[in-house]
């Protein structure tokens, strides 16, 4: 997937104003509700098949620490 | 010979706690956001004197409104808010409603699965012969494991109580089940103190989440991520055994009814097993996630409805607390 792509699919989800995710360096950390939680859990499922637990969850920062979790592999420019 | 339901009741209590109530209760929540996302508009709540029983009790009384209560010679109860630790809130059934005493009667404890194994154990109770009319009572009061502050968990349980008679049919009409049990994730969906492991303290220390919900050891801790994982592991799989068992595609079933959890959840597995919008149900706007209750609930809302009629095959699944999870197929 796209890194632009990814970036706007999470603000869309997340229902952020656009323009609230513009890089990868974006901080994510204090934006999610136990909503939000579910929502990060049901993207890594659909669309990279990947497991995120709410121990990862913890641990994520930025939208690159996101992406990262998920593999860089997965995205491109 | 086999068997078949022929009669799905269900009673909520009075009380109500609507997203609105939620949001003036705790200033940092929307309920209107709770309504788009988790699609819950208002949950009943058992008021401070009204216990499962009292609801499980209510719903059974519907059915013999229109049905004998002296053909019932078993009655299972499925409840995780007995009204003692002993005796089985069942026998107390029982003698409430009536019922003849050379009958069977037991509790299990089984959370949102509960409805879909107390099937089995009634198509099992006949097909062996132990009895003929069962009456299968799902009821849940989560609301008195809930601690008031917290907010997660409030949002999205709500009371109820279901009754339904499983009785014998010329031929079969609740085909064969798929169980599951996976106790790794029992932790993660827990009431921690209160039973023989751990008693309750009064003197519990307070626990604020990330979220600002609060709760202490003894009430009810739920991990929502984890379920969710759990959750959208677990089902897509055990649906495709449910239609494999059955001999059946998606094709075949008229209508899918999966355990009311939220609509969020909801939506995400049907979007993921590719089930057509408008065979499934995904309606807890006035309800709540009512546990064991939420599948008979449905079933007796879609037949008011006429979402579903005679003749229907209906697809049942239910999972939660424990791990357990489980489905079938019935024709109504």
């Amino acid at each position: 997937m796209k890194k632009q792509e990814f970036i706007e699919r999470l603000t869309d989800d997340l229902e952020l104003e656009a323009g609230a995710l513009n890089h990868e360096e974006s901080m994510l950390k204090g934006l999610f509700t136990s909503l939000g939680v579910l929502i990060i859990i049901a993207l890594c499922d659909e669309y990279f098949s990947k497991e995120i637990t709410a121990e990862n969850i913890k641990s994520i920062t930025t939208v690159k620490s996101l992406m990262e979790m998920i593999g860089m592999e997965n995205f491109h420019d | 010979m086999g068997t078949e339901i022929i009669h799905i009741e269900y009673y909520l209590p009075e009380k109500t706690l609507t997203s609105s109530q939620l949001e003036n209760k705790f200033r940092t929540y929307s309920g209107q956001n709770l309504e788009k996302k988790l699609g819950i508009r208002l949950r009943h709540i058992a008021g401070d004197n009204e216990t499962a029983l009292d609801l499980a009790q209510k719903a059974a009384e519907k059915i013999f409104e229109q049905y004998d209560k002296n053909l019932i010679d078993y009655l299972l109860l499925c409840t995780q808010s007995p009204d003692y630790l002993l005796p089985t809130s069942a026998c107390i059934l029982q003698e409430r409603l009536g019922l003849r005493t050379d009958i069977g009667a037991l509790d299990f404890s089984l959370g949102c699965s509960g409805f879909i194994y107390g099937l089995s154990l009634a198509k099992g109770l006949i097909a062996g012969g132990i009895a003929r009319n069962v009456l299968l009572l799902t009821s849940d009061t989560y609301s008195k494991h809930i601690h008031e502050k917290d907010y997660s968990n409030l949002a999205i349980f709500g009371d109820g109580a279901a009754a339904a008679v499983v009785t014998q049919f010329e031929r079969e009409k609740i085909f064969k089940f798929v169980l599951g049990t996976d106790g790794r994730g029992h932790k993660n969906l827990i009431v921690p103190s209160g039973g023989m492991r751990a008693r309750s303290r009064k003197d519990a220390p307070e626990k604020r989440d990330v979220n600002g919900s609060i709760r202490t050891d003894n009430h009810m801790f739920m991990d929502g991520p984890e379920i969710f994982n759990f959750t959208i592991s677990t089902i897509p799989e055990l649906v495709d055994r449910i239609l494999e068992a059955n001999d059946s595609g998606m094709q075949d079933i008229d209508y899918v009814i999966f355990h009311q959890a939220n609509s969020y959840i909801l939506d995400y597995l049907r979007k993921k097993m590719k089930i057509p919008r408008d065979k499934f149900f995904n309606d807890i706007a006035e309800t709540g996630n009512t546990v064991s209750a939420s599948i008979p609930i449905a079933l007796r809302d879609c037949l008011d409805r006429r979402i579903i009629k005679a003749g229907s095959s209906v697809l049942l699944v239910g999972f939660g607390v424990g791990y357990s999870w489980g489905g079938t197929i019935i024709e109504l």
